[in-house]
């Protein structure tokens, strides 16, 4: 719950790519779509396809558009279209937009890299700011 | 230079590890690394042997648990608990074992082939059996390991 409070929520036009995590898996490409806003516990998205709740997703963000993103000096903990940030999420919310079209998918994050929840910290952070 | 060629042909080198009493071997050249334990996501509808997946480095990689999979009993220690990265012509897949040793070169002519069975693994998961001294290392064929998972959700490199 402190978690939650911790980050506020923004609302910014990121780019995400993603693709279902499940048994068995033939390799299947990653899907592009828009962050609507993200937290340091989730986010959410627009999709064409419906997830159940309960499914689990590999979540690729690539986040950029701070003033000081600059692809040449980059810290470790941030991240660029380059290098997005990884992340395992769970699938905790859907709306239906329109139907068999259009939902906001709803994730919980369930599993970073640790470098990786550096780098969305300063995102959302230096997002807050400006 | 032609003593390291008669080398490289007649010595294998090998990463080996340990899970309950039993003794394992791997080829080093398919080890990617060897990592501590870290957050294990579990994915629904998997078989009992397949823990999960872990986010390494932003690469998604199934992980296998060796015991489970090869039904192998004992006592287990969790704080050696490794888990063993591989990759084979590009694919990756995590195993989760007891604790690694050591990296051992081995000649050649101190690899038998593998008994039809030994320490309830068959032979078809099995490239030789190491003779070392009193040591007896089981040589684990990774490649029908990863054919086995080639369903699982494995990430290109």
């Amino acid at each position: 719950m402190r978690e939650k409070r911790k980050f506020a929520r923004i609302d910014k036009k990121t780019l995400i790519e993603f693709r279902e995590l499940k048994h068995p898996i033939e390799e299947k490409k990653y899907i592009l779509s828009n962050i609507k806003d993200i937290s340091g516990s989730g986010l959410l998205f627009q999709s064409e396809k419906e997830y159940k709740i309960g499914t689990f997703l590999h979540l690729k963000i690539a986040l950029t558009g701070g003033k000081e993103d600059n692809p040449r000096f980059r810290k470790i903990g941030e991240a660029s279209l380059c290098h997005p940030i990884s992340i395992i999420g769970r699938v905790v919310r859907i709306e239906e937009l329109k139907k068999g079209a259009s939902y906001d998918i709803g994730i919980r994050f369930v599993n970073f890299y640790e470098n990786d929840a550096a780098g969305l910290i300063n995102f959302i952070n230096k997002n807050l700011e400006h | 230079m032609e003593d390291k060629k008669t080398n490289e042909a007649t010595i294998r080198e090998l990463v080996t590890f340990k899970v309950a009493e039993e003794e394992f071997a791997v080829d080093i050249l398919k080890v990617q690394e060897i990592i501590r334990m870290i957050e294990i996501t579990r994915i629904p509808r998997t078989p009992e042997f397949v823990e999960g997946v872990i986010n390494l480095r932003g690469k998604v990689i199934p992980v296998i648990d060796f015991r489970k999979r090869f039904n192998i009993q004992g006592k287990e220690e969790e704080k050696d608990t490794r888990i063993i990265v591989t990759d084979i012509g590009g694919k990756t897949l995590g195993f989760i074992v007891d604790s690694v040793s050591e990296v051992l070169r081995i000649p050649l002519s101190s690899i038998e082939p593998p008994p039809p069975v030994i320490a309830g693994i068959e032979s078809e998961y099995i490239n030789g059996v190491g003779k070392l001294d009193d040591r007896l290392l089981i040589l684990i064929n990774l490649d029908k390991l990863l054919l086995e998972n080639e369903k699982m959700i494995i990430e290109k490199n």
